[in-house]
């Protein structure tokens, strides 16, 4: 059974002094569930937000809310609540008030608003002696407990998150993931997260969309932006990744492909390995670091590449390394488990190895 | 050894000593009349000869003529501040965050109201209600005497209460207010729960600009109507023009000018505080 269509954006176009920031932009929002926007460009993924909770009204298209159309509604009258990239606290009020401030426009009274803001605070982790500091007083992640806390004071239907976890350091980030995801999973809510992180989307995000200038790049699951991205920007955006050039001769049962870069000059991979719009002349291989092992003559690989180790660099319980390869000077990264089979060192001549599964044809750039 | 932090560089050599001395400069410019004036109200008069120091300022405190125009400063003063803020503050919340059509029509309104005198507004006013006739409805007794002084003082600092107001909330976040729009907060709740304490010292600044400058304006009431109001300013013009009468004049300008200083106090003393909700 199919998810109802919480919020409809129909064909949004914003406006900017350059240009649009925004060129038709459509995606619809399933009750519950949360989805993300990646942009590397933060204007693109404000104008969405803007438009959508009412700041900025679109030059063209509509926005749907359960079919009624928000049109000309007042940013306090969608159901719609936010949380910035900069949190937005009202640097005046403690923070007890700023998270009672939607309770009291909503004209609850003491009494529920007590309650309210006691469960709020729980949910969100916010510790009882945090509530009479001002904002100025809280470290970035205690901020952003208490922005999330405000937003959903405001009994939204709709969450956006625009870029939530910009102010925090990137272990922080990681750190903040699972909380995200515990308070969507515990109210529900219909969440749009913008972000310039598509692994902090796939981390999190049921459906990812990403914008590059504007324009809506790709959409679909996490799996599919990691393994069959739409583009190198995005395939970049994923991940780390070796984006390998070759020359593709696509036949009716097959395709060919050739490259100085692989050993026996080349290989040949199935039609549901290769972007739908590839067509025969050059293209990049993709193949993900954690899918190239280096060859010690015993596995079979179905494409194999000469290299030589340039850079070592331990990650977790394994190594992540560069080889170089004649003819593409940025080389080869793989990650190899440890403990290696050889010392990996910097000038060892090296093999590595790769099954057709794991690669993923992409036209060139 | 101590490291020399940056600025250190910028404040040595014979740029420094410009600097003191345009420092110094300033300093002299402005003290050196003020100390002048001080020294004169401190001497006695000339036509009751006394080696007694501060006979003037014994004299005009001792004068009801004196107590009086600076009680009626003091009040069309705090009336003219009241007034202008309250009237200032919607069209600043116009100017700074509705820019659109009605921000740019309180912008005009503000540019055109500086073009023009307070004075001669009011004379024009009053040749169109009161001269003329031409709106008869209008109590006439509103444009003479006192409350044509307040008008026209109101008139006179609404202009640059305003801007100053709207330069305030002008530089608030705009996500901040997009916050509060978002939880559901009136143009009011916004004006008042957001903008006005974000701006305290910027508003106490505004109005002690209208404080300040309404002390010691000086409006004709015999130009406006009425004769029967006489301001500080007005006591101590007819002070000056009297042969000897100038340490007199030199005591109530100190006194306007203690009186001035006043509304810089709140300033000051208006700081940035957090605002508690008892539940």
């Amino acid at each position: 059974m199919s998810v109802p269509t919480h919020l409809d954006l129909r064909d949004l176009t914003v406006g900017g002094p350059a240009g649009p920031i925004l060129d038709g932009f459509s995606a619809s929002l399933e009750r519950g569930v949360l989805s993300a926007l990646v942009s590397q460009d933060q204007e693109s993924t404000r104008a969405v937000i803007d438009a959508v909770a009412g700041f900025v009204r679109p030059q063209h298209g509509r926005i749907l809310l359960d079919g009624k159309d928000l049109g000309l509604r007042a940013p306090g009258e969608r159901g719609i609540m936010t949380v910035r990239a900069n949190l937005a606290l009202f640097p005046h009020l403690t923070v007890l008030a700023n998270i009672a401030f939607p309770l009291q426009q909503r004209g609850h009274d003491r009494g529920e608003i007590k309650n309210r803001l006691d469960r709020l605070a729980e949910e969100c982790g916010i510790s009882t002696d945090l509530l009479p500091l001002m904002p100025n007083a809280l470290s970035a992640e205690q901020k952003l407990r208490v922005a999330l806390a405000r937003a959903l004071g405001g009994e939204p239907e709709v969450l956006l998150l625009e870029w939530p976890l910009y102010s925090l350091a990137p272990a922080a980030r990681r750190a903040f993931l699972p909380v995200l995801k515990r308070l969507h999973r515990h109210f529900g809510l219909t969440t749009l997260l913008a972000t310039d992180d598509l692994a902090e989307a796939m981390a999190l995000a049921d459906v990812i969309s990403v914008l590059i200038d504007g324009r809506e790049a790709q959409r679909g699951k996490s799996e599919d932006l990691f393994g069959r991205p739409a583009n190198a920007v995005i395939a970049r955006l994923a991940g780390p990744c070796n984006l390998l050039p070759v020359e593709v001769d696509m036949t009716e049962s097959k395709v060919i492909l050739r490259s100085p870069i692989l050993l026996a000059g080349g290989s040949d991979i199935g039609r549901d390995r290769c972007h739908p719009t590839l067509t025969s002349g050059p293209a990049q291989l993709l193949i993900r670091p954690e899918a190239v092992r280096p060859f010690l003559g015993i596995r079979r690989f179905d494409m194999l590449a000469d290299g030589q180790i340039a850079d070592v660099m331990p990650r977790g319980g394994g190594a992540q390394i560069r080889a170089t390869v004649e003819g593409f000077p940025p080389g080869i990264i793989a990650d190899i488990p440890l403990p290696a089979p050889f010392p990996l060192e910097s000038g060892r001549r090296i093999t590595l190895g790769w099954n057709r599964a794991d690669a993923y044809l992409l036209p060139a750039d | 050894m101590t490291r020399e932090s940056p600025r250190a560089g910028i404040l040595q050599g014979p740029l420094m000593g410009l600097a003191w001395i345009a420092i110094l400069a300033q300093i002299c410019f402005f003290a050196a009349p003020l100390l002048m004036v001080l020294w004169l109200s401190l001497q006695g008069a000339p036509d009751q000869p006394t080696t007694m120091t501060g006979t003037a300022w014994l004299r005009v405190l001792g004068s009801i003529e004196a107590r009086t125009a600076l009680l009626n400063s003091m009040l069309l003063a705090t009336l003219s501040t009241l007034i202008t803020t309250l009237l200032a503050t919607p069209l600043a919340f116009l100017i700074a965050i509705r820019r659109r059509f009605l921000g740019r029509l309180a912008l005009g309104f503000i540019i055109l109201m500086w073009f023009f005198d307070p004075g001669m507004r009011i004379l024009g006013w009053m040749q169109a209600f009161k001269d003329l006739a031409l709106i008869n409805f209008i109590p006439v007794d509103l444009l003479a005497g006192f409350s044509a002084e307040l008008i026209a003082s109101v008139h006179a600092w609404l202009p640059p209460a305003a801007l100053c107001l709207a330069a305030g909330f002008a530089r608030v976040d705009r996500s901040v207010l997009d916050a509060a729009r978002e939880c559901g907060a009136t143009a009011f709740v916004l004006l008042i729960d957001i903008l006005w304490p974000l701006n305290r010292r910027l508003a106490a600044l505004a109005a002690a600009i209208v404080f300040c400058g309404s002390v010691g304006s000086f409006l004709e009431p015999r130009l406006l109507g009425t004769g029967d109001f006489e301001q500080a300013s007005e006591w101590l013009q007819r002070a000056l023009e009297s042969e000897t009468g100038w340490p007199y004049a030199a005591a109530m300008l100190m006194l306007m000018l203690l009186l001035a200083g006043l509304p810089l106090f709140v300033v000051l003393l208006a700081k940035h505080r957090g605002r508690e909700i008892k539940l």
